[in-house]
């Protein structure tokens, strides 16, 4: 009978165990700079292949192969993350303040604007981290390409779980900041 | 010579010689053994067997009989039987005991005992195991006795009430198990025995006086074992007993709602266990007229015993779901056979059934059809509705086998499962790639009519530079000052739909919401595409999440 009591509480505990969902944001390198007065840079439009165009973090299970994770989400649209953390780091790079997000209005004046195609962005279950994006950089004044290249980056992290992995998509995302920022310098 | 005579002496005549007073001690002695043999004889009692399954415990010459802690006789020797299966007992009884061994006296040995949430016989661990003795109250004597292998659970002279109930399985319930009616203890379980031919086991209940009064003839019983959870169309009920019937089991007895309480029963009475209390009040049917339903959808969450509702009122109750109904091979629907009471409808009696067969029949050519209804969208149990449908197929009755047939519609769910997919391939339907693309067009031309307007804003600028050129030459200072402030109004307005006025800014902000949304639906449709009944279960795979990183 105690055995039984034992097992109702252990099945009412196990009822109540799913696990809360969770939520990740990458980060920049540190925040943009005070100050405006640099160049002016407009990051925008970013396009994200088909697989990344929802919540769930996908996680490579294989060659070939992705899950999704339902419990843990990226915070917001992706899209606006990726924008976002380029921008900041681009800016510190340059040294500028004055970022501006697609769609900007034609008064802002912006002298660069960069647009990126994002084709793979996710990470492994052997602890790999993977960002393969197409960009371009185009000078608004003189009305020409700066520079249109193809970024294949992979990040290693070590230990388990989505911290890590973001954390490691984040220095994906600095690393790629700095080859658009040394084409604009 | 003379001749002398031998002398003669006359014998004498000595007195005869008397016992030795010695001799009394021996005969003293004798009579004295012969009165204490005596004595030990009337003092004892008459010699008795008692039958056990095992002599644990008792000891020749040691092991007594006791009656009320009074002893009443002694062991005097423990022996196998000449089948070896069983001991016998020899006790000699006082000669003062002579009147408790009737026919119905009982004796069991009392020896430590743990079990069955009781303990018992502790003192014996000490003082060594003794035989119990109950009197009976039957005239015949007996000098042959078989021993009770447990304790009897209440002493015979108890006044009460002994009745039987019978159910599928012993579950918790065993000897010395309590009987609550309304959670106080009024009795217990004295017996317990597994019935082979009925296969049913059968409990010996005793309730005391002056409760025996509560066990009616329409009393039932039901098992407040433990922990009671139950799910069923109306959702989940969870039901505990008292921490002791929890711990040990238990039975409890009371009148189901709806019915009366009827006349007292006598010894012997019969009962049936039923599960749980709500069990006892489940629809008992008067009359049964059997329906088979033909279901095309999946009758996943419908259980035997769910109700048959007509209008929300219960009418019947799902009997038996399975194929074995179906009479062609080919068939793919599922059978439902279902138990309709028409004596829930009011106006019909028991004896009545043929006649309201009748009415039934008639019911289904006028659009009486069965439907399956989600009880509790929770626990998603479900269950038949019975009603009329307006633009229903005609039908008439049809049977199945020797059954007849009640036409089906499709349930509720799959109805709504059906609509939120029409739904959706509208929304999935919608031109919204078109309507886009002509927005996009569209502020396109907006943004070159805003060009054009801006060229011609500047030349109407170039314009009124000249204008006010000309304006402010003397030969035109003249004219009215209206004229000027109206283009200047005019320069304003054009301005207000060029593409870095607020109008365009918050049409693009609009157009970028209404794309995050549509990736919204986007996504929510994917879902509910791959897993339609991911709306009410949550998705699929939560919890067994990928986990990047090296293991």
């Amino acid at each position: 009978m105690c055995r039984f009591i034992l097992f109702v509480f252990l099945f009412l505990l196990v009822a109540c165990s799913s696990s809360p969902q969770k939520a990740y944001i990458l980060t920049p390198d540190g925040p943009a700079p005070r100050g405006g007065g640099g160049v002016s840079i407009g990051i925008g439009p970013i396009r994200l292949a088909d697989y990344l165009m929802r919540p769930e973090i996908p996680v490579a299970t294989g060659v070939n192969q992705l899950e999704y994770a339902y419990d843990s989400l990226w915070a917001g649209s992706l899209e606006k993350q990726l924008t976002g953390t380029i921008a900041v780091n681009v800016g510190r790079r340059l040294k500028t303040g004055t970022l501006y997000h697609y769609p900007w209005s034609q008064t802002s004046n912006v002298r660069y604007q960069v647009s990126l195609d994002v084709r793979t962005f996710h990470t492994t279950t052997d602890g790999r981290a993977i960002l393969d994006t197409g960009w371009r950089v185009y000078d608004l004044q003189m009305k020409k390409i700066v520079s249109a290249r193809s970024s294949y980056l992979v990040e290693e992290f070590s230990g388990e779980g989505f911290s890590p992995a973001t954390s490691a998509q984040s220095r994906l995302v600095s690393r790629l900041s700095a080859e658009i920022a040394r084409t604009i310098r | 010579m003379s001749e002398s005579k031998p002398e003669v002496r006359e014998a004498s005549k000595l007195p005869a010689k008397r016992i030795s007073a010695a001799w009394i001690i021996p005969i003293v002695a004798v009579l004295l053994g012969l009165w204490l043999v005596a004595q030990h004889i009337s003092g004892q009692g008459p010699q008795i067997t008692i039958t056990f399954e095992t002599a644990e415990g008792l000891q020749a010459g040691k092991t007594v009989v006791k009656c009320r802690s009074v002893a009443v006789g002694k062991v005097e020797d423990v022996k196998l039987s000449s089948d070896l299966k069983s001991v016998i007992a020899t006790v000699r009884m006082n000669q003062s005991a002579v009147d408790l061994l009737r026919e119905d006296t009982r004796f069991w040995v009392v020896r430590p005992r743990v079990g069955g949430g009781s303990v018992s016989g502790i003192d014996t661990i000490f003082s060594g195991a003794f035989i119990q003795l109950e009197p009976g109250s039957e005239e015949r004597t007996l000098n042959e006795f078989t021993g009770l292998e447990d304790p009897p659970a209440t002493p015979q002279d108890v006044p009460g009430l002994r009745f039987i109930i019978k159910a599928k399985s012993a579950r918790s319930l065993g000897v010395g198990s309590p009987i609550f009616y309304n959670g106080y203890e009024v009795g217990q379980i004295e017996k317990s025995d597994f019935d082979q031919e009925s296969l049913l086991m059968e409990h010996h209940g005793f309730v005391r006086a002056p409760y025996n009064e509560l066990v009616t003839e329409n009393v039932r019983f039901w098992n407040s074992s433990g922990i009671n959870f139950d799910v069923d169309s109306k959702g989940f009920s969870f039901q505990a007993g008292s921490i002791e019937s929890i711990i040990s089991g238990g039975l409890a007895f009371g009148i189901p709602k709806d019915s009366s309480r009827g006349e007292p029963v006598s010894d012997g009475a019969v009962f049936e266990l039923f599960d749980s209390f709500s069990e006892i009040n489940k629809l008992t049917l008067q009359a049964n007229l059997p329906y088979l339903l033909m279901f095309d959808d999946s009758v996943r969450g419908l259980l035997v015993d769910a109700p048959v509702e007509f209008r929300g009122i219960q009418v019947g109750k799902v009997v038996d779901i399975s194929f074995e109904y179906l009479q062609e091979p080919e068939d793919r629907r599922v059978p439902v056979l279902i138990q309709i009471d028409p004596t829930r409808f009011g106006n019909f009696d028991v004896e009545n059934a043929e006649l309201a067969r009748h009415e039934i029949d008639k019911a289904i050519t006028q659009g009486l059809r069965a439907s399956l209804r989600t009880g509790s969208l929770i626990t998603g149990q479900l269950y038949v509705d019975l009603d009329f449908e307006e633009d229903a197929d005609p039908v008439t009755s049809s049977k199945v086998g020797e059954l007849s047939v009640i036409p089906t519609q499709g349930s509720s769910l799959s109805r709504i499962e059906d609509r939120v997919v029409q739904v959706l391939d509208k929304v999935r339907n919608l031109p919204v790639e078109k309507t886009l693309s002509t927005a996009t067009d569209a502020l396109a031309e907006i943004k070159q009519t805003a060009g054009a307007a801006t060229d011609v804003a500047n030349d109407l600028k170039k314009t009124s530079a000249a204008l006010e050129a000309l304006l402010t030459s003397p030969d035109v200072e003249s004219l009215p000052a209206e004229f000027r402030l109206t283009l200047k109004e005019a320069q304003k307005s054009i301005q207000g739909v060029g593409p870095d006025s607020t109008l365009f800014t918050d049409l693009a902000r609009t157009l970028e919401d209404l794309q995050a949304t549509l990736q919204s639906v986007k996504v929510l449709a994917d879902t509910i595409d791959n897993k339609p009944n991911s709306l009410i279960f949550g998705k699929e795979g939560a919890g067994k999440d990928p986990v990047p990183g090296r293991r």
